[in-house]
Formats: structure tokens, C-alpha cells, sequence
């Protein structure tokens, strides 16, 4: 059965430590998603991704506002 | 056994830091380094573990606490990453070989200078305006002890803010080693002004052995001596810039810092101000029995012990008729208590206080230590200065 690819919004980090921040408060605020090995699209940054699927987005941005740092944000088919 | 050695290290420590230590040997994978929930479970581990030591430190940032293997790495990460070659640090006669060798190595390889501020013979009180003086133009670091790890003698927190003072109007640094004092009593580095504190985990706070760090407050600079894997930005040729990893190079203890963690939330419940009246009050009862003795105290003690003052506890004395190595010794074999005898790794203290050839025993006490405790050591210590009559 071929593997099925799913849209999601992916949040990258310079550090675990804002990785780890942004996991506790994302849970939280209940902004649905995990943490997840970065994906080797974004290539640099921290090895914790938050992944998230795309409509979470803004409620992740809303989420990090003057609480946790993220690298970028990147639009991608996992 | 009457274990009064707790500035060498903690022996009894609350139940919850083994139930960590055991929980995390059992379950842990590597922080940092995977998403897998063992993996996970380490990370979420040593990030609370971060977060209490910064609140309990006064350190504003949290990611700018920086785990380490002991003081000595802290203060090494410290002093070698903030003294220019041909630079200038001031430090005191209470410091600790951790902080010596490092700056002696600065000295002989790199022309740094070093001054130090002098403590008094006998009581190893700090010159304060010696050490004023010698902080100026061109000085790039101040190291202090915050409590001397022989005498016991302590800053106060307005000696160390007037420090912080006089090194940010020079354009220095404050670097502050806090082996004997990080959960022993209340630091505030921030409000203090101090710039790098150094902390061991193993001693007052009561963590593992192999735990320590360096709580570094916002904007300071501190050059990555050691360098080496972080788990992020892998494909950089420098190490992070970002905080915790710029100053955390390989895989963390993080079964011990698991353990440590645990012992700061256990801390913290009792409360530091707590500790530190118990430890008080164990030193009075000491210095007073010991005077009572006719044992030569080394460390400034008042004459009326009911007035308020302030020490770590930790008390140096030596006892007539005995040499330091053999009271120790004594102590050891025939009461079953434990002590430190010899030079504590405290060469300038000594020759300050006139010790160096005869050093001195130390006693020190932890919250696990009781008033009982030091009766104990009181009655061994008279019977065995009968002996010497």
C-alpha cells in the first residue's frame, strides 16, 4: 500500500530548548500537532520540529506571540 | 556514621532524587537527539530541570542555564570564554583551585593579569575596598566566591551588588562562584547584577555527582570553549549562537540532571530561606562547642553568637595537640564521622590564614544534618582534646 503524503504546517527552531517551549505551550493552548524529527527539506535549525496540520497555523503564531522563538515556518507534504 | 563533610558533597539526599536517577536510567533515550517519547521524555526532563534552577537562581532566561559537569567546568566555561588574551581579572584570596588554575593558565599562556583582593589572617574576612580598588579601567572579569569553601565566610548580597557595581562601571564582568551557597540560601543573580554564576548540583542542592552548570544573565558573551555536537544546526561549522547548546557541546548527563531537577522541586517546597535558618543554626551550635573547647576557629564569628550574622555552614578549626590530618583521622576511625582535613583546595585561603603548613579540619553541614550530629562531633572533639593535654 503506498505511503500517503499529508499537508502539513512545520515549525522549525535554533535550539531544543524553544522546541520544548513551544510543545508546552502549544498543548496548552491546545494547537493540535507533535513534535517530530525536522524535515530534511528545512535541512538546518534544531532536530525537533513542531508539525501541525496547515489550519493551525495561525493559532501556532498566535500561540508563540512573545512566549517561544521559532526559526521559520514551512508549508510541506509529509 | 555522622556525615559533616556536605561542602565536599551531599550524602543524604531526599528519596525523590534516586526514585529520578533510577526512573531515568530506566527510561531515558538521548535529549536532543530524536523524537522518539524516550527521547522526548529526556528532553521534557532536563528542560524542567533548567527551568527550576533558573527561577531558583534569579536567572532571567532559562535557556541561558547551562548544564555542566561540576563548578569546575562551569567556572572554566566562564573564565576562559570572557578573558581576552592579555586581559586583566580581579579574584580574592577565598577562591577555589577551580577558579586559580584556569586563571594561573591565563596567566601563563595568554599575559593575563591577575590581581588579588587579600583576606585577613585568622578570620579570612575579605579586604572589600582592596578588591574596589583593584577593579578599574582595562579589567575584563571579577571572580568572587560568594562563601569561602574553608572558612565559611559569605558576601552579603549588598558586597556582592556593590561588586556588580564597580565591575560594570569598568566595563567588567561578575562572575560568581556559588559551589557553596546554590541551594544552601536565596540568590537572586539578577537583582544582584551578577553577569555568570556557577553552581554545583551536588553539594546544598543536593543533586548527583556529575551536575553543575553556569546561569548566565542576558547579553553576556561567553566564547564556546568546548565545542562539539548539539543536535542542532548540524551542517554549521561554529557552535550555536543560540543558548542552551552555544555553551552545551555532547550528550547531557541527563540521568543526573533528571536527579537534580528532582532535588530543586524538593527544594523549593521546603524553601531555601528555610534551609538556610537550619543551616544557621547548626553553625552557631558548632562555633560555640568548638569554643567551648578552647579549638582555634578560623572565620569571622562574633564574640555574642545570639547577634545576627550571616555564614555558610562550614567551620574550619584546628584542636591543640593534634595535627589536622590526625584529629580527621581520628574522627573517622574511632566516632565514624566524616570531615575534611588538609588544604580544601584553597591554597591563597590558607596562606591567609596562616594554615598552609598545618591546614585545618573542616565541618559542614546540609539539611540533612541534625543538632544531634553536632553534639556527636562536639563530645568526640572533647574527648580527643583531653587526650592532647
Amino acid at each position: 500500500m503506498p505511503r500517503v503524503r499529508k499537508r502539513r504546517c512545520v515549525a522549525s527552531f535554533d535550539s531544543t530548548h524553544e522546541a520544548l517551549a513551544a510543545e508546552s505551550i502549544c498543548r496548552a493552548e491546545h494547537v493540535a500537532g507533535r513534535l517530530i524529527p525536522t524535515p530534511v527539506e528545512i535541512r538546518a535549525d534544531c532536530g525537533l520540529a513542531w508539525s501541525m496540520p496547515p489550519e493551525e497555523r495561525g493559532r501556532f503564531e498566535d500561540a508563540a506571540s512573545g512566549r517561544f522563538t521559532y526559526a521559520g515556518l514551512f508549508d510541506l507534504e509529509l | 556514621m555522622v556525615y559533616l563533610n556536605c561542602a565536599a558533597t551531599a550524602r543524604d539526599r531526599p528519596a525523590c532524587v534516586r526514585e529520578a536517577v533510577v526512573h531515568a536510567l530506566d527510561e531515558f533515550g538521548s535529549c536532543g537527539r530524536g523524537t522518539h517519547a524516550s527521547e522526548l521524555d529526556a528532553a521534557r526532563s532536563i528542560g524542567a530541570a533548567r527551568c527550576s534552577l533558573a527561577e531558583l537562581l534569579g536567572c532571567e532566561q532559562t535557556e541561558r542555564v547551562v548544564f555542566a559537569a561540576n563548578a569546575t567546568e562551569a567556572l572554566n566555561m566562564a573564565i576562559l570564554g570572557t578573558v581576552p588574551p592579555r586581559g586583566r581579572v580581579v579574584a580574592t584570596d577565598w577562591d577555589h583551585n577551580s577558579v586559580l588554575r584556569p586563571l594561573y593558565r591565563l596567566r601563563d599562556e595568554q599575559g593575563v593579569r591577575v590581581d588579588f583582593a587579600a583576606a585577613a589572617p585568622k578570620t579570612g574576612v575579605l579586604d572589600l575596598e582592596g578588591l574596589f580598588g583593584s577593579i578599574g579601567r582595562g579589567c575584563d572579569l571579577v571572580v568572587v566566591s560568594h562563601a569561602s569553601n574553608l572558612t565559611g565566610n559569605v558576601l552579603s548580597d549588598e558586597g556582592i551588588a556593590r561588586i556588580a557595581q564597580k565591575a560594570h562601571a569598568a566595563g567588567a564582568l561578575l562572575l560568581v562562584d556559588a559551589a557553596q551557597t546554590a541551594g544552601e540560601r536565596p540568590i537572586d543573580m539578577s537583582s544582584l547584577g551578577v553577569d555568570l554564576l556557577a553552581f554545583t548540583g551536588h553539594k546544598a542542592l543536593m543533586g548527583p555527582q556529575g551536575t553543575g552548570g553556569l546561569a548566565v544573565a542576558p547579553g553576556v558573551e561567553v566564547r564556546a570553549v568546548i565545542r562539539g555536537g548539539t543536535g542542532v544546526r548540524s551542517f554549521d561549522e561554529g557552535q550555536p549562537e543560540a543558548y542552551p547548546e552555544h555553551l552545551e557541546a555532547g550528550t547531557l548527563n541527563g540521568h543526573g540532571i533528571a536527579g537534580l531537577g528532582a532535588a530543586v522541586l524538593w527544594l523549593s517546597k521546603i524553601g531555601l530561606i528555610r534551609v538556610h535558618e537550619h543551616a544557621m543554626k547548626l553553625t552557631r551550635r558548632f562555633v560555640a562547642g568548638a569554643r567551648e573547647l578552647g579549638a582555634t576557629l578560623y572565620g569571622d564569628f562574633p564574640a555574642d553568637l545570639s547577634q545576627d550574622f550571616d555564614h555558610a555552614p562550614v567551620v574550619a578549626l584546628n584542636l591543640a595537640g593534634w595535627s589536622s590530618s590526625s584529629l580527621a583521622d581520628a574522627l573517622a576511625r574511632r566516632y565514624d564521622i566524616a570531615v575534611r582535613a588538609g588544604a580544601h583546595c584553597a591554597p591563597r585561603m590558607h596562606r591567609a590564614l596562616g594554615t598552609e603548613k598545618t591546614g585545618a579540619v573542616r565541618f559542614s553541614f546540609g539539611w540533612f544534618t541534625t543538632e544531634e550530629d553536632v553534639d556527636c562531633a562536639l563530645s568526640a572533639l572533647g574527648e580527643l582534646a583531653k587526650e592532647a593535654r
